[in-house]
């Protein structure tokens, strides 16, 4: 076995060149994923181009409250 | 007093009886050790106690007081944890066959947390297959029982945390929610269980589900106890980067605050999924008492849920695949069936559609906290839509049926997974059924300290938090 297809952890420097085998999905949840994609497009299709998955973690930070509501 | 009185005690009675010298840490983790053995064990909700460890740390404690010496907030008080909490040197099965031999090399930082605050480890609970399911069922470990009724479901995933805290055999516990897996059983069983703001809890150490949506909170059978836990556990960890560096509020501080002019919201309109009438007459009455202890009941314009109910759903999967390809490849038929049905549609997400539904989650929190935190201090919701159904009746394997059950179990849970806000379950009473019934308390980011106040009133004025199934 040559170094290049030996297979390690990621990282390792031990990667395979093979490709492996895929998972085996079932119909139904083929149609779930074809479902949840489709409904992700529609809501997502106006997001603007700027908005990065960074900014839910500033988000949260910047609309907490500095103090319990008393 | 019996084993069943001093498990009987609330967390907070426990600790000031041992730091009064009424009661020894060796005593009282003596008796919790035989209600997990007793009363744990027949609800199918324990997979290990680890007695001599804990009974050895029971009497360093013990020693340790005499001495005039104590760790911190929780000295001496015995506790048992979902099994999915790494502690090094201990297996960690995760409820399921893939990783029954696992044995971690790291702790948790919410055990180690607990441990530098003197909490002693009892062992370990029962929990569904990786976390992934609402209901409670597991083929593989077997499907643990609701305390109220052993017919009917404890919710899940932290599924032997809620059976046992609320069967009075465990004080406190800790769970995780990455899609309502804390207030569901939380609500199935009769307690309180808080699912913190994204970041107020370090996750390192804790089996993944989904790194964008998994919590880490506790559940407790009173706000006053969850308060306690939760001071314990929150805070920075520069093991997960994604911690926040915001200061620990003291959250036992604000209990018993009154809510007198307290802003409290509910949906102006219908909910997409229709309430149960008996649940709803619940969530009804609760609302009622808050408005009697002075809060002020104020109908907003919610947000439909479904947007981000599918965005969640949608990221879920592709994380969740991420992480179990390898096995999905090499040990297909070793997962639960329900566990596979949820697994597979993962491997089919798109990169591109993964990423936008991460990208939107900032615009929807902000878009959903300022028409609702504008307008109001915290918002209440029905917990589950449903009464909490039989194990026969909701045991559906993998169908599509399943996927429906859960779908609509987690309607009012799940969008604070995907929005990242605190919510807490709360239970309100029971149904004819027998089983409780639970409102949703949310907050704005970091908030936490508002939900338990709320929740504390509520219980004053009630006494729920001091039925159990025994009684």
């Amino acid at each position: 076995m040559s170094e290049q297809t030996e297979s390690g952890p990621v990282g390792s420097g031990k990667t395979s060149l093979e490709p492996t085998d895929d998972v085996e999905i079932g119909e139904a949840s083929l149609q779930t994923a074809r479902a949840l994609s489709l409904r992700a497009r529609a809501l997502t299709v106006n997001l603007d181009f700027d908005a990065d998955i960074h900014g839910f973690g500033s988000a949260l930070e910047s609309l907490a409250a500095d103090e319990p509501q008393t | 007093m019996t084993d069943l009185d001093v498990l009987k005690l609330s967390a907070s009675a426990v600790l000031n009886r041992l730091r009064a010298g009424e009661l020894s840490s060796l005593e009282v983790t003596s008796a919790a050790i035989e209600a997990l053995e007793e009363r744990g064990k027949a609800l199918n909700a324990v997979v290990e106690i680890d007695a001599d460890r804990a009974l050895d740390a029971a009497k360093a404690c013990d020693r340790e007081r005499t001495a005039g010496h104590s760790r911190g907030l929780l000295h001496g008080l015995p506790l048992a944890h979902k099994d999915m909490f790494y502690r090094a040197g201990r297996p960690s099965a995760c409820g399921t066959r893939i990783l029954r031999d696992f044995v971690p090399q790291t702790t948790a930082t919410v055990l180690a947390k607990l441990d530098q605050a003197g909490a002693i480890d009892l062992g370990r609970l029962h929990m569904v297959e990786f976390a992934l399911g609402l209901t409670g069922h597991n083929d593989i470990t077997g499907t643990p029982r609701n305390p109220w009724d052993p017919e009917h479901i404890t919710g899940g995933s932290s599924s032997g945390p809620a059976a046992t805290v609320a069967a009075r055999a465990n004080y406190m516990t800790l769970g995780s929610d990455t899609g309502g897996s804390i207030r569901g059983p939380a609500a199935c069983c009769g307690i309180v269980g808080i699912k913190p703001t994204y970041g107020n809890v370090s996750r390192f150490g804790a089996m993944p589900l989904s790194n964008s949506l998994d919590h880490i909170g506790p559940l407790a059978r009173s706000s006053q106890d969850l308060a306690l836990m939760l001071q314990t556990i929150a805070g920075h960890d520069p093991a997960d980067p994604t911690t926040s560096r915001r200061t620990v509020p003291d959250y036992t501080a604000v209990l018993g605050q009154p809510i007198k002019g307290l802003r409290i919201g509910i949906a102006a309109q219908a909910y997409e999924e229709p309430i149960e009438s008996e649940v709803q007459h619940r969530c009804e009455a609760s609302l009622e008492v808050l408005r009697s202890l002075g809060a002020e009941i104020v109908p907003v314009e919610l947000p439909a849920f479904e947007p981000a109910n599918s965005l969640r759903r949608l990221i879920m999967f592709a994380e969740a695949a991420s992480l179990h390809r390898r096995w999905l490849q090499t040990r297909r038929h070793d997962y639960n069936p329900q566990t596979l049905a949820r697994l597979e549609p993962g491997c089919a997400i798109d990169g591109v559609d993964y990423l936008n539904a991460l990208r939107a989650r900032g615009p929807m929190l902000k878009d959903f906290v300022g028409r609702i935190f504008d307008a109001v201090d915290v918002l209440h919701t029905p917990c589950l839509p449903d009464p909490v159904p039989r194990i026969d009746e909701s045991d559906t394997g993998g169908s599509q049926g399943f996927v429906e059950l859960v779908n609509r179990m987690g309607y009012f849970i799940c969008p604070f997974n995907y929005l990242g806000l605190p919510a807490m379950s709360v239970p309100v009473g029971f149904l004819t059924n027998g089983l409780p019934a639970a409102m949703q308390l949310v907050g704005r980011p970091f908030d936490e300290a508002t939900l338990l106040r709320v929740a504390h009133a509520y219980e004053q004025e009630t006494g729920i938090m001091n039925l159990g199934p025994e009684d």
